[in-house]
């Protein structure tokens, strides 16, 4: 035959030749005796029915092609009726076995199903470009990184000059410079609120390719300083705050100090360069200098922009980084060069000398793709992803190993019929077959579940984790997803029992119980999905730990007994109005129910923000404070009783006296701990003195102020790592920041300071009231995120592991009920079955955990930078994940023992 | 004179579901049978005959069984299946109504001439 056909052997397949030879032999010699008969001659009567056939040969051939075409319909119709039986048998087999046919679509929607969860997640964050932009390969964020601890936290930091230094190289086709997402205040009054501002300039919309909505993007002329105020709304912000209004644009928002036009709305689900989401994009030129000053414009010492451009063409990365990174030094070697030469420096200018940028921070700029999942740019969203995806993957895993155990477990079982059928000549290809559709069916099954999982949970847990991000979750790509995932899992865990299938003999139709190297092959899976959860469960639990340890860290004063409350001015309030509003709602807020105190906080606020020394600024009576110049030194000032207030306690002397406020009193100061170490490694600080130098040079002498007392060091912009170095002085000004209230219960009492200050005048705008802990909830959220996390599929990866735990059990008791009958029979008491049955999967289940402990001891140190004050190898969570993982394996044990023991001898055997 | 009607293919099948009508025939029975009840009108070749057979044999309007014959050969047998036989139904009708209609035409024609 022409070709192999693997299905050949399933039928009698005509042979087309042969056949058109038999046919057409036969029709000749009819046709020539019908002729001859009547009278023809042998000869002519030959030539006639030539002439009456036509052209042989082209019939001939045309025959052969229409029989080829039958064969390989009658090889279809075969396949589809082998198929079809097949899955009617194996539908049968599951439908006989619900439990079994449950667990397995359980364990496998679970676990296909977290997978889902994390694919929609993960490919959102790293997989797809920011929605809307086009042409994203070429799309490249641009990083600045620097030396040093605090600015490496913000690699992507450059000041407006820096950007327009980029603006003209050769390596970019388009370049735009963007912030961050802020929280301005949109409306006034009781109708304030807070919405997500995007400064952006006018080349950001080009940049990223995207075409408006409706109206247009603002232009250059509009981002200019000065320009009419101009905004363009996201789509999600026309729909539901302005209710879709068809006539939106040449509406008017009131953001903060300046009156917005909108001109344009962006497309639906674009959020910019990145992934958070958008209510407003303002032109960063115009509003940032209506909103703050020019200045903010020309200093080359605030880092407030981020950039995002267009590779030209054939320009890869490392040109790119070379051209920016040598464009970059060349502009601040002329800048400090003009600064220095300058006759009479700027405050900015000097503390710009000072930090001495390009030597100290060597700054390196680079370009990274757009897509996060390409670059090397692990920001804590992706870093967040990527741990998603391996847990996730871990979870889905456990379950392959779950189900094929269990479809071992069920081969055993049908080893009898599997014989038989073997016995009666059906052939191996079937039997494989047969498994392999059945793991299809389940794994069908389990996709179905694992789509509803991921649609009821995606959404949700992207809140949850990444709650700044809009979560698109794109439905095809998810359903393409979960149809590679199940169709991998499918032949991931129909692998072992397929084989299993193709190797029945017929001498299997005698032989019971479990052979023993099936028995440890199954062990070894059982093993090693207690493995992966407990890696799963330990990671959990250093995660949880870790969340407590940070939520409860000591920050150096009672942020969950206080409430800060901010004020917006009205544009065009004078100043002493302002500083009269606060005066107004020290004294009205101090008298409300539950208040226990109030102050008004004018300098540095723990943890919202801070102003600072340098060291050059304070001197002790005989020479310099001994710290570096590039150390900030917090300063901390407020009214009558601001440190009680915010509950800050002090470890050596005392606080400040009511006293120390009055003018004219003697001027104190008091020190943190680190200062007071630092400054007087030896000694005490309390008695002795220190000057503080003014901005501007003064005429008369500054008076030494008396250290009265050392307190503790305060977090000023995160839970660890900080010296804290810090000074706290009492104040006298009315020009305050903040006011701080003290009370019992910061929750309840925020509505009513909320409406109490706004109530208070005219000139605010906008009163933002917060707990002094929420700067700790943000900055505990990534131990938040990786708790819950681990805590999510720590416990799936549990609750699989017992399903898989109680339905191999159940198995096993179900296959050797005869032989527990018959040790019942023989005198076995509940306690040995039990044993019996229980006993060698629990050694495993053990077996697991001391696997998946010494596993976890491996893989800690990995996950050590991601703890809070955990050690990898906490002996508490090692314990709990033990005593948790015998705890559920005992429970998963309890139903299939309660079976065994239950088992009756004299039916058992009989039913045999 | 090779004037005789050039028939479609579609007419051709419907022609021999006729022919196998009555029971199964081998190929070469059909050619006869069809050329006994034409008296010889049908100038078709014998090869395409087959080929329709085979082609209807592939649809799976008929279906085909090795036989010996009465002559005590082995011959190919076909004969009509279900599908066939609602095909030879509706074809017959279409048939019948389009003769007809052709028919109405003419005889609308010389009723005119008259």
């Amino acid at each position: 035959m022409a070709r192999r056909n693997p299905f050949a052997s399933f039928r009698a397949r005509p042979d087309i030749r042969a056949e058109l030879d038999a046919e057409l032999t036969h029709h000749f010699e009819e046709t020539i005796a019908a002729l001859v008969e009547r009278g023809w001659s042998e000869h002519e009567a030959k030539l006639e029915a030539e002439r009456r056939f036509g052209d042989v040969d082209r019939y001939r051939a045309t025959l052969e092609k229409i029989g080829h075409a039958r064969n390989n319909r009658i090889d279809r119709l075969l396949v589809f009726d082998m198929l079809r039986h097949n899955l009617q048998l194996a539908w049968r087999g599951l439908s006989h076995a619900p439990g079994f046919t449950l667990a397995i679509v359980l364990t496998l929607g679970l676990g296909l199903g977290a997978n889902a969860t994390m694919f929609g997640i993960v490919d959102r964050i790293l997989l797809s470009p920011p929605e809307q932009v086009r042409d994203a390969d070429a799309l490249r964020l641009i990083y600045n990184r620097r030396a040093g601890a605090e600015t490496s936290n913000y690699p992507r930091s450059l000041t407006f000059p820096d950007y327009e230094d980029l603006r003209d190289l050769p390596a970019f086709s388009d370049l735009a410079a963007y912030t961050s997402p802020r929280r301005w205040t949109l409306g006034t009054g009781a109708e304030s609120r807070r919405i997500r501002i995007q400064l952006a300039t006018a080349s950001y919309f080009p940049t990223l390719g995207v075409q408006p909505r409706r109206g247009r993007f603002y232009d250059a002329r509009d981002d200019t300083p000065g320009a009419p105020l101009t905004a363009v709304i996201s789509e999600r912000f026309w729909k539901q705050e302005l209710a879709g209004d068809p006539a939106v644009v040449g509406r008017v928002l009131a953001i903060r100090q300046g009156q917005y036009e909108i001109i344009g709305v962006a497309p639906r689900g674009f959020t910019g360069a990145e992934i958070e989401s958008i209510d407003v994009w303002l032109p960063l030129r115009a509003a940032i200098v209506h909103e703050r000053s020019r200045r903010s414009l020309e200093t080359r010492t605030s880092w407030w922009i981020r950039a995002v451009a267009r590779l030209a063409p054939g320009i890869d990365d490392q040109q790119a980084s070379v051209q920016m990174t040598t464009a970059h030094h060349n502009a601040h070697r002329r800048f400090a060069n003009l600064a220095t030469a300058a006759a009479e420096p700027s405050e900015y200018q000097s503390s710009y000398l000072e930090v001495n940028y390009l030597e100290q921070q060597r700054p390196q700029l680079s370009t990274a793709p757009i897509i996060a999942g390409r670059g090397a740019n692990r920001s804590t969203t992706s870093a967040i992803a990527w741990w998603l995806a391996g847990v996730s993957l871990m979870v889905l895993l456990i379950a392959c190993a779950n189900v094929t155990n269990l479809l071992l477990a069920r081969g055993v079982r049908r080893r009898q019929d599997t014989a038989i059928h073997v016995a009666l000549g059906i052939d191996r290809f079937r039997l494989i077959s047969r498994s392999l559709i059945e793991a299809s069916i389940l794994s069908a099954l389990g996709a179905i579940a694992a789509l509803g999982i991921a649609y009821g949970t995606a959404e949700l847990i992207g809140t949850l984790l990444l709650p700044n991000v809009d979560l698109a979750i794109s439905p095809t790509r998810l359903l393409t997803f979960v149809a590679l995932a199940s169709v991998v899992t499918a032949v991931l865990a129909s692998i072992l029992p397929a084989i299993q299938a193709g190797r029945a003999t017929a001498t299997h139709l005698r032989s019971h119980g479990s052979t023993g190297r099936r028995a440890s092959l199954r062990g070894l899976l059982m093993v090693t999905q207690t493995t992966l959860s407990v890696v799963l469960l330990v990671g959990a639990g250093l995660f949880v730990r870790s969340l407590w340890h940070a939520a409860h860290s000591d920050v150096g004063f009672d942020h969950d007994r206080s409430l800060l409350v901010r004020i917006e001015y009205r544009a065009g309030t004078p100043d002493e109005d302002r500083s009269r509003v606060f005066t107004n709602a020290l004294d009205t807020v101090r008298r409300l129910p539950g208040v226990e105190s109030a102050a008004l906080a004018t300098e540095t606020v723990p943890l919202h923000g801070y102003n600072n020394y340098l060291s050059r600024q304070l001197r002790l009576p005989d020479r310099d404070v001994p710290i570096r110049a590039d150390e900030p030194i917090f300063r901390y000032a407020g009214t009558e009783r601001f440190l009680e207030t915010l509950g800050i306690r002090a470890t050596e002397g005392r606080l400040f006296d009511d006293t120390a406020f009055h003018t004219g009193a003697e001027p104190v100061i008091m020190v943190s701990r680190s200062f007071a170490d630092r400054v007087w490694p030896r000694g005490s600080a309390v008695g002795a003195c220190l000057h503080i130098e003014p901005w501007e040079p003064s005429e008369s002498p500054v008076p030494c102020r008396r250290i009265v007392g050392v307190f503790e060091d305060l977090s000023v912009r995160q839970l660890t790592g900080e010296a804290a170095l810090g000074i706290a002085l009492p104040s006298t000004s009315v020009d305050a920041r903040a006011l701080l209230v003290r009370t019992d219960r910061p929750n309840e009492l925020i509505p009513t300071v909320h409406r109490t200050v706004t109530e208070l005048s005219s000139a605010v705008r906008y009163v933002d009231v917060s707990p002094m802990s929420a700067p700790v909830e943000r900055l505990v959220r990534p131990w938040q995120t990786g708790a819950y996390l681990f805590v999510a599929f720590g416990a799936l990866a549990l609750l699989v592991a017992a399903i898989g735990l109680y339905s191999v059990l159940a198995f096993d008791v179900a296959q050797r009920r005869t032989e527990l009958g018959i040790r019942a029979a023989l005198g076995a008491v509940p306690r040995d079955l039990v044993k019996l049955v229980a006993g060698q999967s629990l050694r495993y289940v053990v077996l697991g955990l001391v696997c998946g402990g010494l596993l976890a001891l491996a893989t800690g140190p990995w996950l050590a930078d991601l703890l809070f004050d955990v050690q990898p190898n906490d002996p508490v969570v090692f314990a709990s994940v033990a005593v948790a993982l015998v705890l559920s394996a005992l429970v998963a044990t309890i139903g299939p023992a309660q079976r065994a023991t239950a088992t009756d001898p004299a039916e058992t055997i009989r039913a045999d | 004179m090779k004037d005789s009607m050039s028939l479609i293919r579609g007419t051709l099948d419907v022609l021999i579901l006729n022919a196998l009508s009555g029971g199964s025939l081998h190929g070469y029975g059909v050619v006869d049978w069809l050329r006994e009840v034409t008296d010889g009108a049908l100038e078709i070749d014998d090869g395409a005959l087959y080929t329709a057979l085979h082609r209807l044999e592939k649809k799976g309007w008929l279906e085909a069984e090795w036989r010996v014959s009465p002559r005590g050969r082995r011959a190919k047998y076909y004969s009509v299946t279900n599908d066939g036989r609602a095909h030879r139904v509706t074809s017959e009708r279409n048939w019948t109504s389009y003769v007809e209609t052709v028919a109405k035409v003419f005889a609308a024609r010389r009723a005119q001439e008259a």
